[in-house]
This record gives structure tokens, sequence and C-alpha cells, in this order.
């Protein structure tokens, strides 16, 4: 979190994790396509030929000023991709708040599991750790078959019962319910 | 005017007087250079201040680019010398430039400025401004602030009915 008292803007960084192809880039681009063009800055990409990002995606949302000061959300993905974990490194440090994005797929729960331990271990780095750092988590893809149920997706990764939702970021289902979410838990720890 | 910035969890606080010998120390080197812009951002890609004229920039995402680039850097610099020591990163486009450098490390100096500027007179500049600079976040005090006098319970009420206008819920 940055404070700027000159300016009365309290800025926030809200970062997204989760396997790769899991939907986080999809969430900021329906954020993004959705929103008041005057409420948020452009949506800047990194991405490979093969359209997978590759360093992190950007975004700023701003809201109008509550009291004379105005709430700014930076909002980053990070690349998913095994191979680039210098990028989640990166992309963690500072961040005030993590949405978990997981993929419903019960063929991809390992590579949630992974992700999840990845993440706990890029905030070792910085000191910090899931019980200390506030997240939620976002089971995407709920439309797809094949999908493991609810109470299945959180016996084996919310393990530590933070704020769940279900998901379909393609079409905007859950999207703005987990920003609003993160957004608030962000700002109750404060 | 106070600068907050919990990097790593802990509490920054830049005095009114070092935020504007900061600011009075961009504006010499923006102005001395013709530059366009000027920016001093913490390693996290928050812009602490800048001077310049923007104009169609966004500060704060060009900021934000910058710093992953810087870090991105010196990680290329780990993996071929084992250690982090790229301190000075140039751009080179084709009207203009970007300059980044590194300053006491957890914070970034970052430039755009024309073609019609000599690098070495940019590099010279900096690596002064940069000297400056350190004078005075060496004597940095790191202390917790209170956050509650700018979030409150009626802040997040207020935020919430923001968030749901902005939403449209």
């Amino acid at each position: 979190m940055f404070i700027d008292w000159k300016n009365r803007e309290i800025v926030f960084k809200i970062v997204y994790y989760g396997p790769g192809l899991g939907g986080k880039t999809t969430n900021l681009e329906y954020i993004h396509s959705k929103l008041n063009p005057s409420l948020c800055s452009e949506l800047i990409s990194f991405k490979t030929k093969e359209d997978r990002t590759l360093y992190f995606d950007f975004m700023q949302m701003g809201l109008p000023a509550i009291d004379g000061k105005k709430p700014r959300f930076h909002l980053y993905t990070i690349p998913g991709q095994v191979q680039y974990g210098y990028g989640r490194k990166l992309v963690i440090s500072g961040a005030d708040a993590i949405v978990f994005v997981a993929d419903s797929q019960k063929a991809r729960m390992d590579e949630n599991l992974a992700s999840l331990a990845d993440l706990q271990e890029k905030l070792s780095i910085y000191k910090k750790s899931l019980q200390k750092v506030p997240w939620i988590m976002q089971y995407n893809k709920r439309d797809l078959p094949h999908c493991a149920t609810i109470p299945s997706l959180q016996s084996k990764l919310n393990f530590m019962n933070v704020p769940y939702f279900e998901a379909v970021a393609m079409n905007g289902q859950g999207v703005f319910e987990t920003l609003k979410k993160v957004i608030q838990i962000t700002l109750s720890q404060k | 005017m106070v600068v907050e910035n919990r990097l790593n969890g802990n509490g920054m606080v830049l005095s009114e007087t070092t935020y504007r010998r900061i600011s009075r120390i961009l504006y010499e080197l923006n102005t001395r250079l013709r530059a366009t812009l000027t920016i001093f951002a913490d390693m996290n890609g928050y812009p602490i201040d800048y001077s310049g004229d923007p104009k169609n920039i966004n500060v704060n995402a060009l900021t934000a680019v910058a710093a992953g680039s810087f870090s991105a850097s010196n990680e290329m610099s780990r993996m071929i010398s084992g250690e982090q020591n790229f301190d000075h990163v140039l751009h080179e486009g084709s009207r203009r430039n970007v300059y980044m450098c590194n300053v006491s490390n957890d914070y970034i100096m970052i430039l755009v400025f024309g073609k019609a500027v000599p690098i070495g007179f940019v590099r010279l500049l900096t690596h002064t401004a940069v000297g400056k600079l350190n004078q005075y976040l060496d004597s940095l005090k790191m202390q917790s602030r209170h956050i509650s006098q700018f979030i409150d319970a009626d802040f997040r009420s207020k935020l919430n009915r923001e968030l749901d206008q902005a939403f449209g819920f």
C-alpha cells in the first residue's frame, strides 16, 4: 500500500495468482472491458506469441474521491507457467492482497496445489505467508464439464477457509464479486 | 506532506522536508536535461514523485512496467554473473529513450528523454542526482503509522457504495 498524502491518494496492489491457463488474465480483461473507461487505465499485457502471459498484466482502477481521498487499485496477474517463476517473485513483492484463481477442472487439481505451494514459497521470500496476507479464492471455469465439486475444491485447496467465489471469467460471472471482496478484505486489515 | 510506503511490511515515512528535497532534485534534473519526464519510484512500481509533463504518458503504468523491466534486467545480471549489479538500464527508441538507474536498492529513477540529449550527459547528471537523493534517503526513519486516519469505518462504507456503482451491482 502506498499513500500519497499530497495528492490524497491511497494505492493498493492486488495480485491475481494461480496456475497457467486458469483465467487470471481473463479476469482482468473482463474487468477492463466492463468498467467505465474513466475509472481505469489501459490494460498492459506482456504476452508470448501463443497469447500466454510472459511477465504480468497490469491495469489501474481508480474510484472517485471519498471525503477527498482517492482510492486507487493496481491490479496485476502473474505468469502462471512454471518456467516464469522469477516473474511471479517480482509481481508478488509488495502485494496488499491476493486472489488465487483456481481451475475447477478435476484434471487441474495438481496444478492448483503446485501453484498454491509456489505462492507460499514466493511469499516466504518477503517474510510473508498465506496466514499473514489477505487472500481469497476464486474457483473459475465452473461452466466446464468434469469440474470438481465445491466441497472437494474447498477441502483440497481452501485449507484456511478464506472467502471463495465461483466464477466463469469468460462471461464475467463472479469476476466483480471477487474483486469487490478482495478490496474489502484488503481494507479491513488496515 | 508525507508519503507512506509499506514496503515488504515495513512502514516508511518521508517527511515534508525530505519530500520537498526529493521534488527539488527531480525538478533540477528534469530541467537541466530537458527531459520529458523524471520519475522517482520504489521497486514495487509505485511512483513517489515525478517532474515534467507526462502528457499522454500514464505515470502509474509506466512506473509499474519500468520497475518490472529493471528487475528483469537485474535477474539477467544474477544469471550471468551471480550478482544483481545492473545499476543502469537504457532503452533506446526512435524518438525517445528511457533510462533507469538504481537508487539505494529499494528505489529506481526513471527518465524519459528525447534523442537529442546525449546519454553520457544523462548518466552524469543522474549520477549526481542519485548521490543527493541517497544523502536524504539514508536519513529516513523507518516507523509505523496509524492508517486509521485515512481508512476508517465511514471510508469503508462509502467505498462499498462506490464499488457497487462502478461494478453495476
